[in-house]
């Protein structure tokens, strides 16, 4: 096809499509929706930002504050004036108190396109020496990776809502023509009545896109700065919703080229969009949580405390006997705290924790075992949905996809068990009990932030192809029945 | 210019055309009369590639219409009953499009005069064609089929529901193409116009060329007796 048609085309699509007030209007409100979107999903991500630099200056001065006491309790002889469970020289009462470093989970830029699991899931935790991070909530575990549909934000927008512009720039391509009977001057035009509908596709894709991005990417570099520019998330996500609207794009050509009329054409497409984009995610999610049902929380706290008291009743006895046999630790005989008692209950603490941590794995495994047996079908049956496809594909490349959310609790959790190795040697330390110094609280270990970011674990490249491979044959099977039409 | 032969168009066991044998000269106009269901719509639409043929083959230019459709969509124009056209963009932007898309570029002034030679009045030309009337679609029409300097014209009815005086405009564009060497082939009721407009015409009935005559050989009371007779003969044995 000569350049000089594909001007022609072009130049009637402008025409017609900037005439439509129908269209007009209904583009402008989308992108008023967009621009909303990416304000809601920019202050949750300022919000965000916001919060980790009070975590900081909390830490800071909690950090000031702890060392001014243990100056104050070292140059006063080593005599603490208040409460002794307050007493910062004792490092059991510093794990508790002032020494629990917070573990954060830096936002990327691009979150505020997607907020995806970084609304359900915690981005930063206060690490105990005890309690497991993730036990500090009390709500009910569930899978959020199968709460597919999330907040208004731009992948929202994007995913679920352009397409209904797209099916309304698009179902009638074809069907217009012979409705308003323009269709006989084109079948008596010397073109291929099948390119020229592929073409019109072609330049109302061109155009809506353009348009798009030319919008979209101003306000979000407002909004966000241009770093994010430079990063190979964002080229990614540029391209795969690119690609997304042109496979809204092509099953609308698909459709056309079935000749049917245009309220028809947009009964399927309509039908389509529901089938693919929400019903069945919908079905996945009862589905997958009928067949790797999560344990609940109560089931986790209970495999825990039965480890515990099994403990106590058999081996743990052994335990107290050697803590509180010792004649400095007569816990239970003293009407008062002393300070073999603070070491002592330390030391049961620090026991009964590694008891704990050990039942709590068992169940955790139980837990992540299933949401990753979850993971796995929905990575393997997200070709069903182009929308579920692109939910996944698009919280990878923000940073707020489950599976990074759950490195963070990873990586928190390894920072617990190295906060764990700082406290307990000097927990145990019985010759004076009292060992923590301002040297040890400036080395209490600190949890390094990332953003997790990093998405080579997803499947963005075989979702890229995916799309590829569906444009070029959903395109390929519209041109065939086109030629068919013609005939 | 046009030729047809032994071209058939059957729907199962309905014969819409049967065995439609024609020749038209280059600058010729004939007209196709008959009542409905004759035929005329069908010997068009065969010519234009619109629906296969059964049986027979449908010439353009020496160029078979089922052979090498494209080739013979270059020569022709058609211009139907309703001319439809976008209805948002202007008289002067629809031929802009139509022009463009059979390969032509043209100068806005150029087209401007193509729609003058069609009739239509310069204050019409930048108006939208939904505020057109059928006359003026009409003529939108002709200037599209001049801007593709087509060397074969279909008319399908084309002066029903025109006033008296557009209808005679129309005539007269018609003629001045006939004149520079484009062929016509007309389907339509109306008798005067035939017999004004037409060099030949063929009455149709029941999917059969029945006659044929010369316009200047016949005068309009015989054609209405011939055309009449025919239709009711055909109808009485029926």
């Amino acid at each position: 096809m000569k350049l000089a048609i594909v001007r022609v085309i072009w130049n009637l699509e402008l025409k017609i499509l900037s005439r439509n007030k129908v269209l007009v209007a209904l583009f402008a409100i989308m992108l008023m929706m967009l621009l909303s979107a990416l304000w809601i999903g920019n202050s949750m991500y300022r919000k965000q930002e916001q919060t980790i630099g009070k975590i900081q200056v909390h830490e800071a001065e909690m950090l000031d504050s702890l060392k001014t006491r243990i100056r104050r309790i070292e140059a006063n002889h080593m005599v603490h004036p208040g409460f002794i469970w307050d007493d910062p020289t004792f490092a059991y009462n510093t794990a508790r108190n002032e020494g629990p470093k917070f573990a954060v989970k830096q936002p990327f830029v691009l979150q505020a396109l997607n907020v995806g699991q970084s609304d359900i899931q915690p981005f930063y935790y206060k690490v105990y020496i005890n309690k497991k991070q993730y036990l500090t909530y009390e709500g009910e575990i569930d899978n959020s990776l199968l709460q597919f549909i999330g907040n208004f934000d731009f992948a929202f927008v994007v995913i679920y809502l352009f397409p209904l512009l797209i099916i309304v720039f698009t179902y009638n391509v074809l069907s217009s023509e012979k409705e308003q009977g323009t269709w006989v001057l084109l079948k008596t035009s010397n073109q291929s009545i099948a390119r020229l509908i592929q073409l019109r596709v072609g330049i109302r894709y061109v155009l809506f896109t353009g348009l798009f991005w030319f919008l979209v990417i101003p306000i979000m570099v407002t909004l966000l700065g241009s770093s994010f520019l430079s990063t190979s998330n964002w080229w990614w996500t540029f391209a795969l919703v690119s690609l997304y609207f042109g496979f809204w794009f092509v099953l609308s050509f698909l459709v056309n080229s079935f000749s049917m009329s245009s309220t028809v054409n947009a009964m399927v497409l309509i039908f389509i969009w529901l089938f693919t984009g929400i019903l069945i995610p919908n079905l996945l999610q009862i589905g997958l949580n009928q067949a790797y049902p999560i344990p609940s929380r109560i089931s986790q706290t209970n495999e825990e405390r039965k480890a515990v008291n099994k403990y106590f009743e058999k081996d743990g006895q052994l335990l107290t006997k050697e803590v509180f046999s010792s004649p400095r630790t007569l816990i239970r005989q003293a009407s008062i705290v002393t300070p073999g008692m603070v070491y002592g209950y330390g030391v049961i603490v620090y026991k009964s924790q590694e008891i704990k941590d050990a039942a709590a794995e068992v169940a955790e495994r139980k837990l992540y075992g299933q949401i990753e047996k979850q993971q796995a079908a929905i990575q393997a049956l997200q070709l069903l949905s182009p929308a579920l496809m692109m939910q996944e594909e698009l919280s990878a490349l923000s940073g707020t996809h489950w599976f990074q959310f759950n490195a963070f609790s990873r990586d928190v959790d390894q920072f617990r068990k190295r906060t764990q190795q700082f406290y307990y040697p000097k927990m145990a330390y019985e010759s004076t009990y009292r060992t923590f110094s301002v040297k040890d609280a400036e080395t209490i270990p600190t949890f390094t932030p990332r953003s997790y970011h990093a998405y080579s674990w997803s499947t963005v490249p075989q979702a890229f192809l995916s799309y590829l491979a569906l444009i070029v044959l959903l395109g390929w099977i519209g041109h065939r029945k086109l030629l068919n039409a013609q005939r | 210019m046009l030729k047809a032969v032994n071209l058939t168009k059957a729907y199962g066991s309905h014969t819409a055309l049967d065995h439609l044998n024609l020749e038209i000269q280059a600058g010729e106009i004939y007209c196709l009369l008959g009542s409905n269901g004759a035929g005329k719509s069908t010997t068009i639409n065969l010519f234009l590639g619109f629906i296969p043929a059964t049986s027979g083959q449908a010439f353009i230019d020496g160029v078979e219409v089922s052979v090498n459709n494209q080739a013979t969509r270059d020569m022709v124009a058609y211009i139907p009953e309703i001319v439809n056209l976008y209805p948002t963009l202007s008289g002067m932007e629809n031929l802009e499009f139509f022009s463009g898309l059979s390969g032509f570029q043209y100068t806005k002034q150029e087209l401007g005069r193509f729609m003058e030679i069609a009739g239509l009045q310069a204050s019409a030309f930048h108006k939208r064609v939904s505020s057109y009337s059928k006359g003026m679609r009409q003529k939108v029409g002709i200037a599209i089929a001049l801007v593709k300097k087509a060397k074969v014209l279909f008319l399908d009815e084309p002066t029903s529901g025109l006033d008296p005086h557009a209808s005679n405009e129309f005539s007269q564009i018609i003629t001045q193409l006939s004149l520079q060497g484009v062929s016509t082939l007309m389907a339509t009721h109306d008798l005067l116009m035939a017999k004004n407009l037409g060099h030949r015409i063929g009455i149709m009935h029941q999917g059969r060329l029945k006659q044929e005559l010369i316009s200047n050989e016949v005068s309009h009371v015989d054609l209405t007796r011939i055309y009449i007779d025919l239709v009711k003969e055909k109808e009485v044995n029926v």
